[in-house]
């Protein structure tokens, strides 16, 4: 490391490296990337297994309700 | 995670305001059957195994590459807000990891309106000329974490017949700024302002004025300075310093500049972290956060990882003796 000052990065280990996944001041979406279906369209339909078991299409299970989408990293680490 | 637990303790706020919960990632169905019994949770987690609606909504992390397993296939982490018709009324996609946004902001953002709560913690000043401010720690139910946005209000209250200004001023005159000014390890996003009214006076021209009841937005995190995922020495709270630049008018006559200072203490949470050993990990035989931080530090490393478990082992090992060496 080190040939890229910028990218180096002191970690609470005193471990030089570049930033980790878990550092805040890592960027990962740039400013011109796209994050998906736009506002004002509908939001595409899809259909996966809950962990209730369940087989949920999005827009059926929903009804007429109002909904959050929420798009995590893992539940695992 | 810590957002997971976070909206399941917002579940009533949310059947509260209508708005039904998914949250989905990438992992196996039971990694989340196991999660969701450790945590209690009620809403639908769901599983796209494969990361096909990650991919087909365009949200794939493409920095990630294949060869990064178990990383590959996660998502830029973001959240849709549908209306009763499913069409998305707004989005929530942050540049940085660290910032998620707070369940009680995603309600305010599906909604169309700012509902601070009675038990919200808040503080209170009074200004020049009877003019009176709060600045209220909204989201999370006061607590601050690692991982999951906040919002600071400043509610300023005015008299009849007095104004303040936003940018731009005439010279000699001081617009209204909301900044922060504490603790150390807590970041902030440009401040969301309501809509001014337009002051048209002879001699000064157009000014952009609030009047009445104001409500200015700062969102805000904590980095790990605050509340950090390893440490377990963290403060049980912090105090969140802002300053409030202001000059208040009538349509006549200006009072001087003034500055106020409000300070708010609010709890850190404890870090909510992996509860699960050996269950649903892509490749590895371990999923405790630490090990999965050394892990995670291999791969932007451009280390050999996960296809070698002992290797992994080792790094982890390795990471360990420098945190024991450190201490």
């Amino acid at each position: 490391m080190g040939s890229d000052s910028q990218l180096e990065y002191v970690d609470e280990f005193g471990m030089v490296g570049p930033r980790p996944i878990t550092d805040g001041q890592r960027q990962p979406l740039a400013v011109d990337e796209t994050t998906g279906p736009e506002v004002g369209t509908r939001l595409p339909d899809f259909t996966l297994q809950s962990a209730g078991g369940d087989t949920v299409s999005f827009h059926e299970h929903r009804g007429n309700e109002k909904a959050a989408v929420v798009f995590f990293r893992s539940a695992v680490w | 995670m810590t957002q997971l637990v976070e909206l399941q303790a917002a579940m009533p706020k949310f059947a509260e305001a209508g708005i039904r919960l998914y949250a989905i990632s990438y992992d196996e169905i039971g990694a989340l059957q196991a999660f969701a019994e450790s945590h209690d949770i009620t809403f639908e987690l769901l599983s796209d195994d494969g990361s096909k609606v990650i991919r087909e909504f365009g949200i794939l992390n493409h920095h990630v590459t294949e060869e990064q397993v178990p990383f590959h296939g996660i998502p830029f982490p973001g959240t849709y807000l549908v209306d009763e018709d499913g069409v998305v009324t707004a989005k929530s996609f942050h540049r940085s990891l660290a910032q998620r946004q707070s369940p009680e902001g995603l309600i305010d953002a599906a909604l169309g309106e700012l509902l601070l709560r009675p038990d919200e913690p808040t503080t209170a000043a009074e200004g020049d000329s009877g003019i009176s401010f709060a600045l209220t720690y909204h989201g999370g139910n006061g607590i601050i974490r690692g991982g999951t946005m906040r919002e600071l209000v400043l509610s300023v209250d005015l008299p009849d017949g007095l104004h303040i200004y936003d940018e731009p001023v005439a010279d000699g005159m001081v617009a209204t700024t909301f900044t922060l000014a504490g603790p150390t390890g807590l970041r902030s996003l440009p401040v969301r302002k309501p809509p001014t009214e337009t002051l048209d006076l002879p001699g000064v021209g157009p000014l952009q004025v609030w009047s009445g009841r104001v409500d200015f937005v700062m969102p805000v995190w904590a980095t790990a300075e605050i509340a950090s995922l390893l440490r377990d020495d963290n403060p049980d709270s912090v105090t969140i310093e802002v300053v409030v630049d202001y000059q208040a008018c009538t349509d006549k006559a200006c009072l001087l500049p003034q500055r106020e200072r409000l300070s708010l203490e609010v709890a850190v949470g404890a870090y909510v972290g992996p509860a699960l050993r050996g269950s649903g990990m892509r490749g590895a035989d371990e999923t405790t956060m630490d090990t999965m931080k050394w892990i995670g530090a291999m791969v932007t490393r451009g280390l050999e990882t996960t296809s070698d478990p002992d290797a992994a082992i080792a790094y982890l090992e390795q990471g360990r003796q420098a945190a024991s060496f450190d201490e």
